[in-house]
């Protein structure tokens, strides 16, 4: 846009002027010219030795209360019911083998009020779901839940205790039904104790899913688009405004080690106060290791890797998307657990109590420690202070590039270059509407083509296809020739939209960012200024531009596909694939224009 | 031609097939494309109690001047697809005055150059050239911008708001006094900040005149251009009286517009900064906040007293960033007019940093609401750091596109060579 092409003097003269006054703005451009590739480099490699040594202890943060109201391991606990626990376990075993693997939800209901809840209320939840990735998540499922009402307070606030009862589950002892158990015999406990200051539902939601249901009824939110595909009654038993909830599973009817689990959904993760909590009366009473691993790196890994997904962990997930903080407490089991001594029910009672305890001396909502961090052990944590400077390092090789072309180079054709990035992006949603619709369109053809076929293949079968057509039409780009004006300037914009996406998908999912990004920060500035020949040059980015299709494609595996396949926002909602998908799709859209620009 | 062509349809299908989408309705209600002096839902609300017989500035919800409501009542008659075109249509003819009015600058400044003796031989590559069409990319940037597409399809008064003062500043450059003064008038009654308007057209009509007879006495000139503008203005004032049978309007539309009553997130300095503060001091940081709006005009119109198309373009900025309640239609149309500097910019320094800051900011605005608002991981604080970067980025741009100018003229009257007594010598805005 800055100057015509047939006035060489011009340009040249324009070129100066471009910096009129400054020759240190000159003398920056020449450094980054020069320099510019080596100091990205050092930048990149410095941020993923940052971010490693992060996970060391002394660099990271030590755990602390920032809300003073929740008092934790100030009381002494007293719950005592561990044998009604046991009882109330066996009870409920007794009673799946009775209705042959699905209690039926009124006998739930016929315990609380046993147990002198009589305030309860069934929900009812339908998912008219044609592929879901979980079996046991699909079909109907039926919530009940109990209040127990404040006694010392309005009731205006509520916690939730939340046990899933997982019906469809093939092992007996993973249906939770232990976890179902301590939860009666604590529902029974606590209905006993004057403290209370905030309403507490005790909530066995029928699959992960139930909870979903559970507070989208309980708040009645009504979006238009999920009532084709998830049904669900609204709640008519209100508790108070919900502060916070706890979710607990019992992974089997011994346990030898307890856990806690609060990823959300597209990398969402509660209160840290939350987190804290559980994980102190966990630590405290049951984690008597001597030495924790100080620096573990690996810990670290499997936290990012588990964010990175943006799929929830538990049923949490589905609490924090709406704003109501929550983390699950999961008893896992091994392999001689029982030989092992397990974890006693009035241990595991007492954490539980402990936590609702703490809960119950919340002022107001929490909100004052991080929302933002990561975690390596139970007592260290990375703030988002920490962990943003690497990250911004190990990306900042993306935007010095696009700086670096934006300031060398002279005439660059900006306005085609924005129009044919545009193109791009118009091209890449117009291939993603073809293969969403392709599997639509695909599916019932392929299902009575092939009966008895697993769904998946056929989902897969049908994928494939998109993604030939995928390829064939990314191939039309290969033998495409435009200008190098053009060209320059697609890079320098594909690069700095690809820069802001990242950064921006940085404050919802900073793990996927680093994934992301220490792949795709090398990739689009290191590898693309080889001086090669012409018909080299052609093989070589067909070769990298299939690699990198099918790498994207494959990391991005069924999930991100099936996210698109069961129509837009519901799968999202459940799996959150909808910032992963964004993450990958986006960056390879734009690293297509890179290659666009750098090698075409 | 063809081209323009097919500018016009692909801005008007991109307006025509997102209103047709959810995200119609989706930015009627972003906070930074309604704010709650232009939405169209409060627009609804005042004429659904104007039709109950009620004041429709009862219940705090409407606050734009009477003639809005007689204009949605018009449009209420429409059905719902005459309404979509209405604002379609006036977004493409504001484009198309905007151009003409850049066009009318640009051969403006191609007069003086060719008239000018004191420019340099060796700055004619530096002059504006004849066969550019600035218009075109006018209507470029102003029908594919993004900010004024969101701005028409979330259906804003703004997009009216623009139309006027399109009209007004076509008319300040060719001279029409009495056009000029009617649609500036109606863009101050409008918006109120508009008003700061008036100096840049006195002298554009003042100079217009003196071009056509050299003697023209100024004082005269003046006197007739502000009357052209107060008359309808008070006319305007009193029919407003009529439309709602008191005087109380003034203080709901304007009050409201100084006051900074409603502290609704939106992409401008105000809300955050009156939410935090003591309340004691309101009065006295409400009267820095607007005097900062206004306090620029003087003497940057002192300053630029030959460049009356640089005024303009100063002033429309300084209002978007710096008036109570700023959308993002208000930041599309001087977007629009950038084209205008066409010939400014290879002078400016800050395009790439200013540029990253506007997408980085367009991204992260929604971003953070969501965070702050859905998920309460983040808190107000962050918006608001999104907001202030945007407020940053435009006065970057604004002072760029100053320095810039002021560089051009130096080498046009000085020369290329940057040696003073054989130095390096560097320019600065001061």
């Amino acid at each position: 846009m800055r100057a015509s092409t047939e006035e060489g003097e011009y340009n040249d003269k324009m070129g100066i002027l471009t910096n009129p006054n400054t020759d240190d703005t000159n003398r920056l451009v020449k450094l980054l010219q020069g320099k510019g590739g080596a100091f990205g480099l050092v930048c990149y490699l410095a941020g993923i030795v940052w971010l490693i040594f992060l996970a060391n202890a002394d660099y990271n943060l030590g755990t602390y209360f920032s809300e003073n109201a929740l008092l934790p391991g100030l009381v002494v606990e007293n719950f005592d019911g561990a044998y009604y626990a046991e009882e109330f376990t066996k009870e409920l075993f007794q009673l799946d083998t009775d209705y042959n693997g699905k209690i039926p939800p009124h006998e739930f209901e016929a315990f609380f009020h046993r147990l002198g809840l009589v305030e309860t209320e069934l929900q009812n939840y339908t998912i008219t779901d044609l592929i879901s990735k979980r079996k046991e998540d699909e079909g109907t499922g039926t919530n009940v839940f109990a209040v127990l009402r404040a006694k010392r307070a309005a009731g205006t606030e509520s916690i939730v205790f939340n046990a899933p009862y997982f019906p469809k589950n093939k092992q007996i002892s993973r249906r939770n039904l232990a976890g179902i158990g301590i939860m009666f015999a604590l529902a029974d406990y606590f209905r006993h104790q004057v403290y209370w200051a905030k309403d507490i539902v005790f909530l066995i939601s029928e699959a992960h899913l139930g909870s979903l249901a559970w507070v989208k009824g309980h708040q009645e939110i009504m979006e238009d688009w999920s009532s084709s595909v998830f049904r669900f009654d609204n709640v008519h038993t209100k508790a108070g405004n919900i502060q916070a909830s706890v979710n607990f599973i019992m992974e089997a009817t011994d346990v030898c080690s307890l856990q806690s689990k609060f990823h959300g959904i597209n990398g969402q993760l509660p209160n840290l106060d939350l987190v804290n909590l559980l994980n102190k009366f966990i630590v405290l009473d049951h984690e008597k290791r001597p030495d924790w691993p100080e620096a573990d790196v690996k810990k670290l890994f499997s936290f990012m890797q588990m964010q990175s997904t943006g799929t929830p962990s538990g049923s949490h997930g589905f609490f924090l998307k709406y704003g109501i903080e929550s983390v699950t407490l999961v008893g896992k089991t091994s392999k001689n657990c029982k030989a092992r001594n397990p974890v006693s029910y009035s241990d595991i009672g007492r954490i539980l109590e402990a936590t609702f305890r703490s809960l119950n001396n919340l002022l107001e909502r929490l909100h004052q420690s991080f929302f933002f961090y990561l975690k390596t052990t139970p007592n260290r944590f990375i703030s988002i202070g920490l962990y943003f400077p690497p990250i911004a390092l190990i990306l900042f090789p993306i935007a010095l590039k696009a700086a670096t072309i934006w300031l060398s180079k002279q005439g660059l054709n900006t306005t085609r270059g924005l129009f044919t990035l545009m193109g791009l992006h118009a091209h890449a949603i117009f291939l993603r509407w073809v293969l969403n619709n392709l599997n639509w369109i695909l599916l019932p053809f392929l299902t009575t083509a092939i009966p008895g076929a697993e769904i998946r293949t056929n989902v897969f079968a049908s994928i494939c296809g998109g993604l030939l057509l995928t390829i064939l039409s990314f191939s039309i780009f290969l033998h495409w020739n435009v200008e190098k004006e053009i060209r320059e300037a697609i890079y320098c914009f594909c690069l700095l939209e690809l820069a802001t996406g990242l950064y921006c998908l940085a404050l919802f999912n900073p793990s996927l960012v680093v994934f992301i990004g220490v792949v795709v920060s090398p990739l689009v500035t290191f590898l693309f200024f080889w001086d090669m020949p012409e018909k080299q040059r052609y093989w070589a980015k067909a070769l990298l531009l299939s690699i990198f299709v099918g790498v994207a494609y494959d990391w991005l595996g069924l999930d991100g596909l099936i996210y698109f396949v069961n129509k837009y926002y519901y799968e999202s909602e459940v799996y959150g694939n909808f910032l992963f998908e964004l993450g990958w799709i986006g960056g390879g859209v734009l690293i297509l224009g890179v290659f666009i620009g750098g090698l075409i | 031609m063809a081209r323009i062509g097919w500018i016009f349809v692909a801005g008007f299908l991109a307006r025509f097939c997102l209103f047709l989408t959810n995200f119609h309705k989706i930015f009627q209600k972003r906070v930074e494309i309604s704010t709650p002096l232009n939405s169209w839902l409060r627009v609804q609300e005042g004429l659904f109690l104007k039709g109950k017989q009620i004041s429709p500035y009862a219940g705090d919800t409407y606050h734009e001047t009477p003639f809005t409501l007689v204009l949605a009542e018009c449009l209420g008659g429409l059905p719902e697809m005459g309404v979509i075109l209405v604002f379609i249509l006036s977004d493409i003819l504001t484009a198309i005055i905007l151009a003409l009015a850049v066009e009318e600058a640009r051969s403006f400044y191609l007069m003086r150059s060719q008239k000018e003796s004191k420019y340099v031989a060796e700055a004619k590559q530096l002059e504006i050239k004849d066969d550019e069409n600035y218009g075109q990319y006018v209507i470029m940037s102003y029908l594919l911008n993004p900010f004024c597409v969101m701005n028409c399809v979330g259906q804003t008064t703004t997009v009216f708001g623009n139309l006027t003062s399109a009209v007004a500043i076509y008319s300040m450059l060719k001279g029409f006094r009495w056009t000029c003064g009617l649609s500036l008038a109606l863009a101050a009654y409008q918006s109120l900040y508009p008003v700061s308007m008036i100096f840049p057209a006195v002298i554009c009509i003042y100079d217009k005149e003196k071009q056509k007879q050299n003697d023209k006495c100024w004082i005269f000139s003046v006197a007739k251009t502000v009357l052209a503008f107060l008359v309808p203005l008070v006319g305007f004032f009193f029919i407003s009286r009529n439309i709602s049978n008191d005087w109380d309007f003034l203080d709901r539309t304007y009050g409201f517009i100084l006051n900074v009553r409603d502290l609704k997130p939106n992409i401008g300095l105000f809300w955050y900064f009156f939410t935090e503060m003591f309340e004691h001091f309101h009065l006295l940081f409400i009267c820095t906040f607007q005097i900062n709006a206004f306090i620029y005009v003087i003497p940057l119109t002192i300053r630029f007293f030959d460049e009356p198309s640089l005024l303009i373009y100063t002033f429309h900025v300084l209002l978007a960033i710096f008036k109570s309640y700023p959308s993002i239609g208000d930041v599309g149309f001087y977007l629009a007019l950038l084209p205008m500097w066409k010939h400014l910019f290879p002078f400016m320094q800050q395009k790439f940093l200013v540029g990253c800051f506007f997408i980085a900011t367009a991204v992260l605005a929604p971003i953070q609401w969501y965070l702050w608002i859905y998920s309460g991981s983040a808190n107000a604080n962050f918006y608001f750091g999104v907001t202030i970067a945007f407020g940053t980025a435009q006065i970057f741009l604004l002072t760029d596109v100053l320095l810039s100018f002021l560089k051009r003229e130096y080498y046009l009257k000085h020369g290329m060579s940057k040696e003073i007594d054989g130095k390096p010598a560097g320019l600065h805005l001061r």
